[in-house]
């Protein structure tokens, strides 16, 4: 440590000798404009490289650099979206004038980017993988949050976004790195906020604190995608970074851009999952009326006979005998899941206002969303404010300011993600018969529907409880930039985003229903005298971020005549995060009186639970670069954390890159005509992944019997030994750019790289022995490896004054296995009774596991050496569709061991996006994601088939060589058993029992193919300012939008887009009654004076 | 210019390069949530982790699910779900024979794939199936011998527990506790499972495994050193015994609380045919040293918003939510041939809707029957005490162990006694002499809900399979006839068919294996 402070010392002492003063001063200014349209580009950047000295443009696109000595200077102008631009300029006194025309860069090669570099550098001059996506991509369709319109946009990254508005997507970048959730490290403008994800309703339904943020205040993302990349980051960078730069005003005369958007959301379904409602097992009278089955008209509870214990009779729904002795006509439901989701409006509105003079600009801007969800009760509201100044202080130092005041609410789900409170799992295991949408005289739901059922009716549930999740946050930045000379950039940056993030939950007393709950155990979310449950979470995140930046040309200022220029940046990062939540609940509210408070309740209770946690780190990297052609970087960064305590050593994560332009090359002169450019590059990295705050430390647990206070040691074991998750990644890559002649393909650029990844020490509670008072351990457990490979593609297809088509192609595949497990035993997983992910030594991540079905009655028990079925049995088994099948219950036989049956990950994922600008006025743009392969587990459908109502239970099967549709069911000794009557003369019929034995555990069954192709986006928008005569208005632009407009997929559920459980990567594509996705259809106007 | 240039340079610089000196002070956090295990050795910590061993047990919910198997392996409950692999794990019954003989039905046969238990237990005994309900009680066995390890630690640390006054009173009473608890996670485990371990150190394990005969020696061994210090157990008793509990745990009753146990634990870790005539001696004075009113007896109790058998899961027999009440202990109050059991007031018929109607695919096994709520059986109410130990149960051992002595007169006495505590209040004349199925049921019906029905059906043969002459004749069985109506078979056979003890749990194997050379039961 102490030599890198050394080494950092000198370096900056040296470059106080080298600053230099001047007496004559010269001034340069100039217009900036597009070289194919003309336009002004505001915000161009021109600098003097050799004084490190420059100017932005204002809203005409001009610039200004003034009081500089006379000389030859290095100029570069650069501009987001396009090519930089270079030229030797002879400065004299007085004033010069250089008017600079920009060329777009339609492939990106040029760009400009800082996530991961640490110094702005060009994209062409990087060894790492860093991508960026600017503005007009994320926001052409528009999208309430920042991670649904990053989808699709990142070669390598997949995103699977959430139904519930306000709730967080599943980011993973570049597979699978840690245990848990995936979400790589959020920063805007340089600090890192707080990105985490908070319960609202049930641990399936989740306020996400990325959502809070304000998409049109959105300049730019810039996304690193793992530890090749992200070293910079130290041992919170494993999971890739995500970066995101706020716009800034311009000089010059004020500016308002305003835009409001009116979208409707609705069920992403083409189909929808659906009920048997053809037949039925309760027992009938000769006419076929369901007999002993009752309807109380107050509660609206129906009492259902038992059903038949084997089988089914096929009996349509007729009607019943009620307890009158009456007929009474029984029709059947099958729209529920339409009358349920609605089609929602949501509205967007924001406007900004900017300007500044020469030395100083403002962005003021505001913004409103009020989504509302597809499920009643359910959306997200969102109020952003948002102040950014950039000041020069003097010509050397300039202070920039962020300042962003949000305000949130999320108005939560009701328990999706679960087998029995779910509203989508009534709505769709309820008797079909059973009117749902019914209100009693009252005007009151029923409370549930069948007496016994443990399931609330949503409806009913929506009535009375009120779920919200409010979050006021501040976010703030200040960065001071210092340029003391040519050679040396000081940079200090301190960063806070604080929040009050409360989230309430309110269930009135429900007493004024009749029989709202037979008991008040039989309704397991229903606490019938109401509750208040409120939590209170503060969190304060500091950051403190120092940087010195050392650039030198080694001909220039040191005299040696070799063109190498060399960057070294230095580096230290302090970052805090208080964290304190105070949780009070209580129960028994008054009944019939509006009162919501605690104080109302009968007795309330209060816990309270705080963290601090602390880490610093430093980093030096060094740079070398040979003219336009070779870069070579290396560097190190040692972190310490408060989750390891002052006594630990520092973690150190080296890292290191090299590229090689070789279309730079001499020998490449006759092929830069048509491959501009041709660089290779590879990256190594280490990053890592802290534990929790207090995750090393052993502690006993309290709790309260009665008043009394105790301890007693936790369920799962501490273990003081606890260390950083680390991933060491290496990339290789590539890119090429081609350019064609005439009108098509002018431009092709082509990035790729493959990457490979081992990650160590994963954190994640296993298994130990009983035995020692605990059930489990919190340990470093597993070792991961993951490889794959990003490719994309820009191009500029087309191009003439009236059309402008671009494409743009990505595509990631990315594989993990795990490498190796702690105590070389299989990590079970059971996040939903019966339905395992297993994690065993090189098999995939993340997998399922089940039974698969005996394929012959001659197969061997692996595990026994003997044969599953006897062979004096083998007689009363037979083949259906490859499964062997009792005779006589007409159950399908299952292996004894579990094997793998399904893998989630995708083969790959890929998007193609195609832009066209017609006539300079309209737009046209539409993006495609295809997700080919990855395995869902569709336990809706499993959960379905436990009660029999599935559609699929009203597929006759052939049972012993088709004679017989099902047949009858024979008992042990091979007679039919008296278990099944017969209705009008009608053939019992058992096909019902071979398809509930598909679901005696998780089996291949329920494992569909989640491959997609999606029409992501898709919009139309025509920009009227050229009709109207006034300058004062710069556009006038409607559009027509849409996302997730068409879903093309085999898979059976709502949606293949499964955000699975609590975006918890051990748990992915499980749709278990998950809220599902939507689509939206969008009118927009934007406006600019 | 240039000077200033320099300052704001070295400004800077110094910030950068002081800032991690004042850093490092800030990563010494320290927990502020949860103490450290070296509260202990405090007396204020020793008061907690004594008083938190209830906790330990597994916060009611292994209790919950270990005591709800053990009910239903001896055919007290029925449980018609799926959860913890219940109904297929211990409802998996060998047979079925109606009383016309005619119809013998196999719930095993209807079972996919049709497994025997033995094969089941396999198969559930393995984490990747986790069986939750099979490895309920030594987890919650494991966790109870843990706190009362680290007890016994801080009172044996060096310098030992500071107590503010009466120390070696409170010392060897604290020392007292943890040895009972030692000695009850011991039976709890010799009772079970075929082998276990006896571990003395708080977070650590062995693997020298020991025989279940020899868990209950161990089990014996601890009452005992309980007993050595037991005399000043009342300077902590309203330290250790929840404030929500209704009875008044004196020095007297809780010595009388551990010879119950004592007595249990040989009663219940023999087939009644093996037990020697100086073992039901043995029996007879534990017993009669044992708990005579339940005034003293541990109980378990719950208040509205703290539990250790939770009211969310405990004993829902009224709501027939989880467990519905078997049909053969209806049979015992219904058919007792002295005259009317007024217990029979404690169940209801209910076989129209609910759970029932939900679950009823297999009415062989599943029951109708449920549990009035309020009665001593089933609660939803806190302030209901759940039964550990018992004097009815001490009186029914009394009562079997002077039977086999040869005094049915006196065994008769134990159990109209029994009859007549307030909990039962059977109303049933009084019996001049008894035999053992008249104990039999008694027991059924007294200790219904304490966790004991299966060591019961074990030791007196019922589990066994119908070749080694198991089972239980003239049943009652529900099943459904051809006219959908659901009747009652009153002379049917049970044929079980279970294991006696049961293997260590996969949990535990998979991570301690048994060293060789452990003996073999």
């Amino acid at each position: 440590m102490r030599r890198l402070i050394h080494t950092f010392i000198a370096l900056c002492l040296m470059s106080f000798f080298v600053l230099e003063g001047h007496a004559q001063t010269a001034n340069l200014s100039g217009k900036i404009t597009d070289a194919n349209t003309g336009d002004p580009l505001p915000g161009a950047n021109v600098i003097l490289k050799d004084l490190n000295k420059g100017a932005a443009a204002d809203v005409d696109g001009n610039y200004m650099i003034s009081s500089v000595s006379p000389g030859t200077y290095q100029l570069t102008a650069t501009f987001i979206g396009y090519k930089q631009f270079f030229q030797n300029i002879e400065l004299s006194s007085g004033t010069n004038t250089l008017d600079i025309t920009l060329e777009p860069d339609f492939i990106g090669f040029d760009e400009i980017v800082v996530t991961g570099a640490g110094v702005a550098t060009s994209k062409k001059k990087l060894g790492i993988d860093v991508a960026a996506v600017d503005e007009e991509r994320l926001t052409k369709v528009e999208s309430y949050d920042i991670s649904s319109a990053l989808t699709g946009k990142i070669a390598g990254a997949s995103i699977t976004n959430a139904g519930l508005p306000g709730a967080p997507a599943t980011i993973v970048l570049r597979g699978i790195n840690t245990m848990g959730v995936s979400r790589p490290m959020i920063m805007v403008d340089g600090v890192e906020i707080d990105a985490s994800t908070y319960e609202s309703g049930s641990s399936n339904d989740l306020s996400d604190r990325l959502a809070d943020l304000d998409l049109s205040d959105v300049e730019r993302v810039e996304v690193v995608k793992g530890a090749a990349a992200a070293t910079l980051y130290g041992a919170q960078g494993a999971n890739g970074v995500i970066q995101i730069f706020t716009k800034s005003g311009h000089s010059g005369k004020m500016q308002i851009d305003a835009s409001t958007s009116w979208s409707f959301d609705q069920l992403n379904s083409n189909r929808t999952v659906e009920q048997n409602t053809n037949f039925h097992s309760f027992p009938v009278d000769e006419n076929g009326y369901i007999i002993g089955m009752s309807f109380d008209a107050k509660n609206g509870i129906w009492t259902l006979p038992s059903q038949e214990p084997n089988g089914v009779t096929d009996n349509p729904y007729i009607g019943y005998i009620n307890q009158n002795g009456e007929k009474v006509p029984l029709s059947v439901y099958n729209n529920r899941i339409e009358d349920f989701y609605h089609t929602t409006a949501t509205q967007n509105h924001d406007i900004s206002i900017s300007g500044g003079n020469n030395r100083s600009t403002y962005l003021i801007s505001g913004s409103y969303l009020d989504q509302n969800g597809i499920e009643p009760k359910t959306g997200f509201n969102r109020l952003s404010f948002r102040l950014n100044t950039d000041t020069d202080i003097r010509d050397d130092l300039r202070l920039s300011l962020r300042t962003n005041y949000l305000n949130s609410d999320q108005f939560g789900a009701t328990e999706s993600g679960d087998n029995v409170e779910s509203g989508l799992n009534t709505l769709l295991t309820t008797q079909p018969f059973i009117d749902v949408f019914r209100r009693n005289p009252n005007g009151q739901y029923a409370p549930k529907f069948e007496a016994g059922s443990v399931s609330t009716n949503p409806l009913f549930f929506k009535d009375i409880q009120d779920l919200k999740t409010n979050t006021n946050r501040f976010i703030g930045s200040g960065n001071l930039n210092y340029r003391p000379s040519k050679i040396l950039e000081l940079n200090y940056r301190f960063g806070l985003d604080y929040y009050y993030s409360q989230f309430d939950r309110v269930q009135k007393n429900a007493q004024g229903f009749e029989d709202p709950t037979t008991t008040e155990d039989e309704i397991v979310i229903l606490q019938a005298d109401g509750f208040v449950n409120r939590i209170g979470r503060t969190n304060w995140r500091y950051n403190s971020i120092a940087d010195a930046t050392l650039r030198t040309d080694f001909s220039r200022d040191f005299k040696i005549d070799v063109p190498i220029e060399s960057t070294t940046l230095f580096k230290f990062d302090w970052r805090k995060n208080d964290y304190q939540s105070t949780t009070a609940e209580g129960t028994s509210l008054p009944f019939g009186i509006d009162l919501e408070t605690l104080r109302a309740t009968s007795n309330p209770q209060i816990d309270e639970y705080k963290s601090t946690f602390v880490t610093y780190g430093f980093l030096v990297n060094q740079k070398f670069e040979y003219k336009q052609l070779l870069g070579i970087s290396g560097g190190i960064r040692a972190d310490k954390s408060s989750a390891f305590g002052r006594a630990a050593d520092y973690s150190y994560f080296p890292r290191g890159d090299v590229y090689l332009r070789i279309s730079e090359l001499g020998f490449w002169e006759p092929l830069v005509n048509r491959v501009t450019d041709f660089k290779i590059r590879a990256a190594y990295g280490e990053a890592g992944t802290q534990p929790g705050a207090y995750d090393r430390f052993v502690t006993l647990d309290q709790a309260l019997i009665g008043s009394q206070g105790t301890f007693n040691t936790s369920g799962t074991a501490s273990n003081p030994a606890l260390g950083v998750e680390k991933s060491k990644e290496f990339e290789l890559g590539g890119d090429i750019a081609l350019k064609f002649d005439g009108n098509w393909f002018q431009t092709i650029g082509i990035s790729g790289t493959y990457w490979n990844r081992e990650n160590s020490g994963a954190i994640q509670s296993i298994d130990t022995a009983p035995s020692i008072g605990a059930l489990n351990i919190l340990t470093n457990a597993l070792s991961l490896s993951s490889d794959g490979v990003d490719l994309s593609l820009n191009s500029l297809v087309f191009f003439n004054d009236n059309w402008n088509w671009r494409t743009n192609i990505n595509f990631g595949n990315a594989q993990t296995k795990v490498k190796s497990i702690a105590n070389h035993q299989d990590l079970v997983l059971e996040p939903t009774s019966s339905f395992r992910y297993i994690f065993r030594e090189g098999e995939p991540f993340g997998a399922f596991y089940g039974f698969k079905p005996l394929a012959s009655v001659n197969e061997i028990d692996p595990t026994t050496g003997e044969r599953y079925i006897p062979e004096d049995m083998v007689n009363n088994y037979v083949l259906v569709d490859g499964a062997v099948v009792n005779r006589f219950n007409k159950q399908i036989q299952f292996r004894s061991q579990q094997e793998l049956i399904g893998n989630p990950t995708p083969d790959f994922t890929m998007s193609f996006r195609n832009d066209f600008q017609i006539k300079k006025n309209l737009d046209v743009a539409f993006q495609v994601d295809w997700v080919q392969g990855g395995d869902i587990f569709n336990a809706t459908k499993w959960w379905m088939f436990n009660s029999g109502v599935n559609k699929e239970f009203e597929d006759k099967v052939l049972i012993d060589g088709g004679e017989t549709v099902g047949g009858p069911l024979y008992d042990g000794q091979g007679n039919p058993t008296s278990n099944i009557s017969t209705v009008n003369g009608s053939e019992p019929q058992a096909w019902r029992n071979y398809h509930a034995s598909k679901r005696q555990e998780a089996t291949p069954y329920f494992v569909e193919d989640g491959s997609y192709v999606k029409l992501r986006e898709v919009s139309i928008s025509y920009d009227f300012s050229s009709l109207i005569t006034s300058d004062l208005v710069r556009y006038l632009r409607f559009g027509v939008s849409g996302r997730n407009l068409l879903t093309f997929s085999g898979y059976s559920g709502f949606d293949p887009e499964v955000s699975g459980q609590a975006q918890d990567v051990r748990y992915r594509n499980l749709d278990i009654f998950t809220y599902p996705n939507y689509r939206t259809l969008i009118f927009k106007a934007s406006v600019g004076f | 210019m240039k000077l200033l240039n320099k300052k704001y340079a070295v400004l800077i610089l110094v910030f950068v390069l002081m800032a991690p000196l004042g850093c490092e002070k800030q990563l010494d956090v320290t927990n502020p949530n949860n103490p450290t295990p070296d509260i202990v050795k405090s007396e204020e910590g020793m008061k907690r982790q004594a008083l938190g061993l209830w906790n330990g047990g597994g916060g009611g919910w292994w209790e919950w699910v270990s005591w709800t198997l053990l009910e239903a392996m001896g055919d007290n409950v029925v449980l018609p779900w799926i959860n913890f692999d219940w109904n297929r794990f211990f409802g998996n019954i060998e047979l079925i024979e109606y009383s016309d003989g005619t119809a013998p039905w196999s719930p095993r046969m209807q079972a996919s794939p049709s497994f025997s238990q033995t094969q089941w237990v396999n198969f559930v005994n393995d984490r990747q199936v986790t069986g939750g309900g099979y490895e309920a009680q030594w987890e919650s066995a494991y966790r109870f011998n843990n706190e009362a390890n680290r007890i016994l630690q801080a009172l044996d640390s060096q310098g030992g527990v500071p107590f503010s006054s009466n120390a070696q009173e409170k010392e060897d009473a604290y020392r007292s506790w943890a040895h009972f608890w030692k000695g009850y996670a011991y039976q709890m485990v010799g009772l079970f499972y075929n082998k276990g371990l006896i571990i003395d150190e708080p977070d650590a394990t062995n693997s020298d495994y020991q025989n279940s005969a020899q868990m209950i020696e161990a089990a014996q061994a601890e009452y005992d050193l309980a007993l050595q210090t037991a005399s000043s157990f009342g300077v902590i008793a309203s330290a250790v015994i929840p404030d929500i509990f209704p009875t008044n745990i004196t020095t007297a009753s809780y010595i009388q609380n551990i010879y119950t146990l004592k007595a249990r634990a040989l009663l219940m870790s023999k087939r009644r045919t093996n037990i020697t005539q100086a073992e039901w001696q043995q029996i007879r004075d534990w017993a009669n040293q044992g708990l005579m009113t339940n005034d003293g007896a541990l109980v378990i109790d719950s208040d509205e918003s703290t539990y250790l058998f939770a009211v969310t899961h405990r004993w829902r027999l009224a709501t027939n939510i989880w467990a519905r009440v078997s049909p053969r202990v209806v049979q015992v109050v219904n058919e007792n041939p002295n005259g009317t059991d007024a217990r029979a007031a404690r169940f209801q018929f209910d076989s129209s809707g609910g759970t029932y109607a939900n679950r009823v695919t297999q009415p062989q096994i599943n029951s109708p029957w449920l549990v009035v709520a309020g009665t001593p059986y089933a609660s939803q109410s806190p302030g209901t005490p759940q039964f550990v130990v018992s004097a009815e149960e001490n009186m029914l051992m009394l009562a079997e162990a002077e039977l086999a002595l040869g005094n049915p007169g006196t065994a008769a006495d134990w159990v109209n006694q029994e009859r007549k505590m307030p909990l039962q209040q059977a109303g049933l004349p009084d019996e001049t002499s008894v035999d053992m199925t008249t104990i039999r049921n008694e027991r059924k019906i007294a200790l219904f809900g304490r966790a004991l029905a299966f060591y019961d059906a074990r030791r007196l043969g019922e589990i066994d399979s119908q070749a080694d002459g198991g089972g239980v004749q003239g049943a009652w069985v529900y099943h459904i006839d051809s006219n959908q109506n659901l009747v009652l078979d009153s002379d049917a056979s049970l044929f079980f068919d279970f294991l006696s003890y049961y293997d260590i749990p996969a949990a535990e194997q998979d991570f301690n294996p048994p060293v060789a050379g452990t003996p073999q039961q």
